[in-house]
């Protein structure tokens, strides 16, 4: 991973709008710290990418972290991921960040938080994990079948599921998506893909890169794409937010959430994939919501 | 001394049962969460929950150095266009 740090330290986002907004001010009473500082950098080459935690919608995002999820030649280590309230205490993020996608081992809820508004070594909040559902297709049976034809038939088809939700301890203090659409076919042709990706800054700032959107045709059931030709927007943007009319703005017209990042592919460079979302989603979300209970 | 064994004893209980009370009482230590089904309309879910207790867990500091050094998670199918074998990797 390159070493970008001197390049975080002198943040990193040449838009007016974070000297603008009013939002922080008037919620820095409410938090553990004060937000961390977003500098101006005016001679960064490459910035452009670089999201505004403190201002709609990514002052609703933060990182989902699986504290010491996996040891490796006998050291422990932390996975990290996107999330996103989409209720005061629900947040929505990838099944593969509640589940190891390759052993089926659930992530310790014990160990998973999320940090809102997460920022170059900083955060707003902290939240604790109380219940984590996703859909069993996700992890189907078939994925352990004898026949290869069949394990590799579920292995795709499982990424039409690839979404959770986890239920927090506490109310989100910076609100939370209110608009959410699933079947939206014909309804959104673009949309700002949203996220922590590793290769961006080290995935200390949270990046955004507007696309269009296309349904590939390829054998993965209800798989959505969108072309942002960002070729570093891959690794740690898993569960961050697809945006359609992403906006500063907070209205029903605004700050769509349609899906979540889910994988991208080696051969698809600045392209990323997510589930398509269908009225199972708001089932989930329902679901969820009463303590992941019926 | 009948009464001094007896409060010998009675301290020496009262000591015993708030050691096993504190130690029942670390918040993030306990056994780890079974996974339970329920159906949802046409799909089962499966689902994970905890008790949440006051207190425990990573503190502020423990929770940036854990963010400053997590791994991104990450999957790969494989290549749906020719239906190879899956390749999922970190």
């Amino acid at each position: 991973m390159p070493n970008s740090s001197a390049r975080i330290q002198q943040v990193a986002w040449p838009n007016h709008e974070i000297a603008v907004t009013t939002n922080w001010l008037n919620e820095t009473r409410s938090r553990e710290v004060p937000h961390p500082a977003v500098r101006v950098a005016k001679n960064d080459p490459d910035v452009s990418a670089t999201g505004n935690p403190t201002i709609a919608p990514l002052k609703w995002a933060g990182l989902v972290l699986n504290y010491a999820a996996f040891e490796k030649g006998g050291q422990k280590y932390n996975w990290q991921c996107t999330g996103q309230f989409i209720s005061p205490t629900v947040v929505l993020t990838a099944a593969h960040c509640v589940q190891d996608s390759k052993t089926g081992a659930w992530y310790d809820l014990k160990k998973m938080y999320f940090l809102a508004q997460y920022q170059n070594k900083s955060f707003s909040q902290s939240y604790k994990a109380v219940c984590a559902s996703r859909y069993d297709g996700w992890w189907p049976p078939q994925l352990r079948s004898q026949n290869a034809e069949e394990r590799n038939r579920a292995s795709q088809n499982r990424f039409q599921w690839d979404y959770a939700m986890i239920l927090v301890d506490r109310d989100s203090v910076t609100g939370h998506y209110k608009n959410w659409a699933v079947e939206w076919k014909g309804k959104y042709e673009d949309a700002t893909v949203t996220g922590y990706p590793a290769a961006m800054l080290r995935g200390e700032i949270i990046q955004k890169a507007h696309g269009e959107i296309y349904f590939p045709n390829f054998s993965m059931a209800n798989i959505v794409a969108l072309r942002h030709n960002n070729s570093d927007l891959t690794q740690g943007s898993s569960g961050g937010a697809w945006v359609a009319n992403f906006s500063k703005q907070e209205n029903a017209e605004h700050n769509i959430l349609i899906t979540v990042s889910s994988f991208i592919m080696k051969e698809q460079s600045g392209v990323s994939f997510a589930a398509y979302p269908t009225s199972a989603l708001r089932r989930l979300f329902d679901y969820v919501s009463k303590g992941c209970s019926r | 001394m009948f009464q001094t064994t007896v409060l010998i004893a009675s301290a020496a209980l009262l000591a015993t049962s708030l050691s096993l009370k504190a130690e029942g009482s670390k918040p993030e230590e306990s056994q780890a969460e079974q996974p339970y089904t329920d159906q949802l309309g046409d799909n089962q879910v499966t689902s994970v929950k905890r008790e949440i207790t006051k207190g425990g867990g990573l503190s502020r500091e423990e929770l940036l150095q854990a963010a400053r050094e997590a791994l991104p998670i990450n999957v790969f199918p494989s290549d749906p266009t020719t239906d190879t074998k899956p390749d999922e990797q970190r």
